[in-house]
């Protein structure tokens, strides 16, 4: 603060506070209206107006080839590896478990130091898994270390610093050694796992960021310098990790809490599930929120949409929702076109996480119920 | 008592069964009883109110393998050598070869007799199971087959076993005994659980984890640490340090605020000293303003001191403070003491009723800053304590112990093993961090299996106001810390996930609060106590505090009740006085007890009575 400024009082400050607070909301409102009026057209109309049909699903093209029992208490979180088809999962009974997809074999059972945990994810080599959740530490676990005298994996790396919760982590992709994890302290950190220390914090409390906590992020899978991340405060952010100051855009839209963000696979876009139930597509060069994918239900109550992934071509958006249904949406005409949760073998409870194999050959599904399913894609089609 | 052969049932009823629904009243004395007779004379109607014939369990009532009993198939059932207890009434499977009993279309809960003959005969369907493996005719469930593999008992598809009442078990059709699934325990009567190879299948849960919360500066982080001297173990080296750099940080962090505060109060009391002039008129102090302008006052730092006020509050700005702090506490310790001794500092501290951030430790810590900032400092029990937190990162922290199991009362428990939970209950009490709670309260849901919720209230905050983000994301707003905590109590209250959780209330700082009533009226302070009416007898301060306390209770337990229809369990507590914290906890203890005895309140061989002379048993919170 200069010393050749007027200084105001406190009570002037605050009136201008007011005063500011509501010319940016109207500003907001402004914009709103402004993008409405020139988006023409959504996706959904578009294809449709090009005469796209639907993909179609017959009973074998998706179907349930593995499950895969162990934990003892609801799973949280998963992550597949970048090859070797092997997946971590996380759970409420403190573990991570990697297992052997094709198998079903458990390679490791980790026991936790902290047993509440909510996310998980492998390092782009395969050799480490990451996980974090309340106790505000990001523990890393190097696969290739010997056990210690109980039998348990020593912790590798413990990342510090975050004032909340971890609720989601991901590695930088092609870099063992950079990772980002999202808070319940509203900021998004990039972290040097070989040094322990942050690299960038983005947000804050005297930054531009969430104002809420953030309950996911996902990395651009073409550009790594660019991710997104959803929060409680309904909105989804999208961040350069070379400008940690302010984030390169904001997307409003959604009504409730973002629960999850992923990227598109051409990295041009991302995919949001929010708590509002709905799914939406955002366009990271325009702003534009391009298309909304919400099923109506009978009694008008929608289950919020946990968690959210695209097929290798982006042609399939898998949605899983907290009443056990996990619906595969066709994202160029908003339909959807097939319901995980009624087939057969599907599970018993909340869909809590789910994920893409590498080679996007089949798709993983967390649930509440203890245990994870593995969907392939049969018959002609091999992958979408 | 002759007028009351069956306790509190009108003439024209005696003789008649009960209402079903008034089952849960049955042997719990109605205030009015206890008003109008003598403890003895209401314990007496008790005893016979329980344990008269026309208030037991019908036979009727009782629903096995498909048929309801009949009078002497159930004098048989309880007259067995290891007869179900507490039963309820109900639809039940037996399977008369093993002896296994279970709710109809669920899985085993116990184990009686075998050989009781019942009408009806044990179905194949009787658990609902889809398992496609049977024991005695009866389809499993999952569990049970998880549970047998565990057990290494080769279970493929259909397999059909033969289990008898000693835990052997065969394969259908062959004729040798494959092994044991379970051991019979030798010569001692009773203990359903006799499971010795098979984990988790019968046995209570050991572990009961206790949630610790409450909003900033309630005093769960001083319970929790209270609870390891108490009961765990103690702090590490590790831990100790983690303590000593949080005090330190913590320390300039209060130091900051003070500086904040400061400034805040000097430009006030300048531009009030200058008079009515606009308050764009600059004032700048160290330059010469005009001759009618003071720039000084009785708030002003001297401009060396104030150059690191300025640095430091820059830093706090950015939100840098953990980057320089606790490593840079040595170089600084000498300039924070000079700081807090300097007379502006101390006028500020003053009014420290208006600086809403800061604690009432800080005064505690910044005397002794040189002290803390040494290398050689060795945080005290006291300074522990007193400390803001757990741990640096402010995280979860949880600790398992156990509390002695012995109870107050000898009579609760008859001679045979009866015992609700076996000795050496293990707890673990989790605390979890106030900031940020109300919103998006989304990891609650991972305490779901909690026994109990200790919700943490301090009760000298009811005149205390503090800063909280606006629900409208747009700033924040100054809100009363009583009504605040209200609104998290409502909260945890209403989330579905705590449905069935029994709540503790424990209303902390007793002692602030006894000072303070005298002083600080509670109705003018706080909206929701505005129709507090005490009774004016105010020879001390103590017999307001005693009122004001029942009355802030009674505001917990209806509010509580008015939501959940259930009772609130209160208990008090001075934090920082340990003997408190360990009645706290003992009282937690017996609400548990209380709870799983609640649901097995149903009838079985007369029970010892499980009215009991603490008046935690009453809707009136206990007395000191």
């Amino acid at each position: 603060m200069s010393l050749s400024q007027p200084k105001m009082s406190v009570a002037e400050l605050k009136e201008r506070h007011l005063a500011a607070t509501e010319t940016l909301n109207n500003l907001k409102q402004r914009l709103n209206q402004t993008r409405r009026s020139l988006l023409d057209t959504d996706i959904a109309g578009y294809a449709r107006s090009q005469g796209k049909s639907a993909v179609t699903f017959g009973p074998t093209d998706l179907v349930c080839c593995r499950t895969l029992q162990g934990h003892t208490g609801k799973v949280y979180s998963l992550d597949w590896t970048s090859e070797r088809n092997r997946i971590v999962s996380a759970s409420q009974d403190g573990r991570l478990i990697v297992w052997n997809a094709l198998t079903r074999q458990k390679i490791h059972a980790i026991k936790l130091p902290c047993a509440w945990v909510m996310t998980t994810a492998f390092s782009p080599t395969g050799q480490s898994v990451a996980c974090g959740g309340l106790d505000s530490v990001c523990s890393i676990f190097n696969l290739n270390s010997t056990t210690d005298k109980d039998g348990n994996l020593p912790v590798s790396r413990m990342l510090s610093g975050h004032k909340g919760y971890i609720s989601s982590c991901q590695y930088v992709p092609d870099e063992d050694t950079h990772l980002i994890t999202g808070s319940g302290d509203q900021t998004c950190v990039l972290w040097d796992i070989t040094t322990g220390l942050k690299t960038s914090v983005f947000g804050g409390e005297f930054q531009s960021g969430h104002t809420a906590d953030v309950l996911s992020i996902s990395i651009n899978g073409s550009n790594s310098r660019i991710f997104a991340s959803g929060s409680c405060d309904a909105t989804a952010r999208l961040w350069d990790t070379r400008v940690a100051s302010r984030a390169v855009r904001t997307f409003h839209g959604h009504e409730g809490d973002v629960n999850s963000v992923k990227f598109f696979p051409d990295g041009n876009r991302f995919g949001t599930g929010s708590d509002d139930g709905t799914c939406r597509l955002f366009d990271i060069r325009t702003g534009h929120q391009l298309q909304v994918y919400c099923q109506k239900h009978s009694d008008n109550d929608i289950p919020p949409v946990t968690s959210i992934a695209f097929s290798i071509s982006g042609r399939l958006l898998f949605a899983g929702y907290t009443n056990g249904d996990c619906y595969v949406w066709d994202t160029l005409l908003a339909k959807v076109v097939l319901n995980l949760g009624s087939l057969q073998d599907s599970h018993e409870g909340r869909i809590s996480c789910l994920g893409l194999a590498a080679d996007g050959s089949a798709l993983c599904t967390g649930s509440w119920d203890t245990n994870l399913k593995i969907w392939a894609f049969g018959g002609h089609r091999r992958v979408v | 008592m002759g007028s009351m052969p069956e306790g509190r049932k009108c003439v024209t009823c005696i003789g008649q069964a009960i209402d079903e629904s008034k089952r849960l009243k049955l042997g719990k004395h109605s205030r009015v009883l206890s008003r109008l007779l003598s403890p003895l004379e209401v314990k007496q109607i008790m005893k016979a109110e329980k344990e008269c014939s026309a208030n037991q369990l019908r036979p009727e009532q009782l629903i096995v393998n498909g048929f309801s009993l009949k009078d002497d198939e159930m004098a048989e059932l309880l007259g067995c050598p290891l007869p179900p207890r507490k039963l309820k009434p109900g639809r039940y499977w037996y399977d008369k070869e093993s002896g296994l009993w279970g709710k109809e279309g669920e899985k085993p809960d116990r184990i009686i007799s075998s050989n009781l003959n019942f009408t009806g005969k044990l179905s194949l369907d009787a658990s609902n199971g889809n398992t496609e493996v049977y024991i005695n005719g009866r389809e499993i469930t999952k569990l049970e087959l998880r549970v047998l593999k565990l057990a290494n008992v080769q279970c493929p598809r259909d397999t059909h076993f033969w289990v008898y009442d000693d835990g052997r078990y065969e394969e259908e059709g062959q004729n040798n005994i494959r092994g044991n699934i379970w051991e019979k325990p030798h010569g001692q009567r009773d203990e359903t659980s006799n499971y010795t190879t098979v984990p988790n299948y019968l046995e209570q849960k050991r572990v009961q984890k206790l949630l610790l919360l409450g909003i900033q500066g309630s005093g769960t982080s001083t319970i929790f640490k209270q609870a390891k001297f108490l009961y765990g173990n103690k702090f590490t080296a590790e831990e100790l340090q983690d303590v000593k750099l949080m005090i330190q940080s913590n320390m300039y962090k209060y130091l900051s605020i003070l500086l904040d505060g400061r400034e805040r109060f000097e430009e006030e009391a300048i531009s009030r000293m200058n008079g009515q002039g606009s308050p764009d008129q600059t004032t700048e102090p160290g330059n010469n303003g005009e001759a009618s302008n003071t720039n000084e006052c009785i708030y002003s730092l001297n401009p060396r001191l104030k150059h690191f006020s300025d640095w430091l509050l820059d830093i706090i700005a950015t939100g840098d403070l953990d980057a320089f702090f606790p490593a840079a506490t040595r170089e600084y310790a000498p300039l924070v003491e000079e700081v807090w001794k300097d007379p502006a500092i101390q006028e500020t501290f003053k009014r420290k009723d208006e600086l809403h951030f800061l604690p009432e430790v800080a005064e505690y810590f910044l005397n002794r800053a040189v002290e803390i900032s040494s290398n050689e400092y060795e945080p005290s029990e006291r300074d522990i304590l007193y400390a803001e937190g757990v741990t640096q990162g402010n995280g979860l922290a949880f600790m398992e112990f156990s509390l002695d199991d012995r109870s107050q009362r000898p009579e609760m428990y008859s001679e045979n093993l009866d015992a609700q939970l076996p000795p050496q209950t293990k707890y673990q009490l989790i605390r979890v961090n106030a900031k940020g709670m109300s919103e998006g309260c989304k990891w609650v849901e991972m305490f779901e299996d909690v026994r109990a919720v200790v919700f943490c209230v301090s009760l000298s905050d009811y005149d205390q106001l503090c800063l909280t983000p606006e629900s409208g994301g747009s700033g924040t707003l100054l809100q009363n810390k009583m009504m605040q905590s209200k609104e998290l109590f409502e909260t945890m209250v209403r989330h579905p996930c705590f449905r069935d959780t029994p709540f503790v209330l424990v209303l902390n700082k007793y002692d602030i609060f006894e000072d303070k009533i005298g002083k600080v009226s509670l109705n003018a302070s706080c909206e929701w106590f505005n129709d507090f009416c005490p009774v004016h007898a105010h020879q001390n301060n103590q017999s307001l505090a005693h009122q004001a306390y029942f009355y802030v209770a009674m505001k917990f337990k209806d509010l509580y009740a008015s939501l959940t229809g259930k009772k609130l369990f209160v208990a008090q507590a001075r934090a920082r006085d340990r003997v408190t914290v360990d009645e706290a906890f003992k009282y937690i203890r017996e609400v548990l007890k209380w709870d799983e005895e609640k649901d097995e309140n149903y009838y079985g061989p007369p029970e010892d009575s499980f009215y009991s002379t603490d008046i935690s048993s009453s809707p009136y919170p206990r007395q000191e």
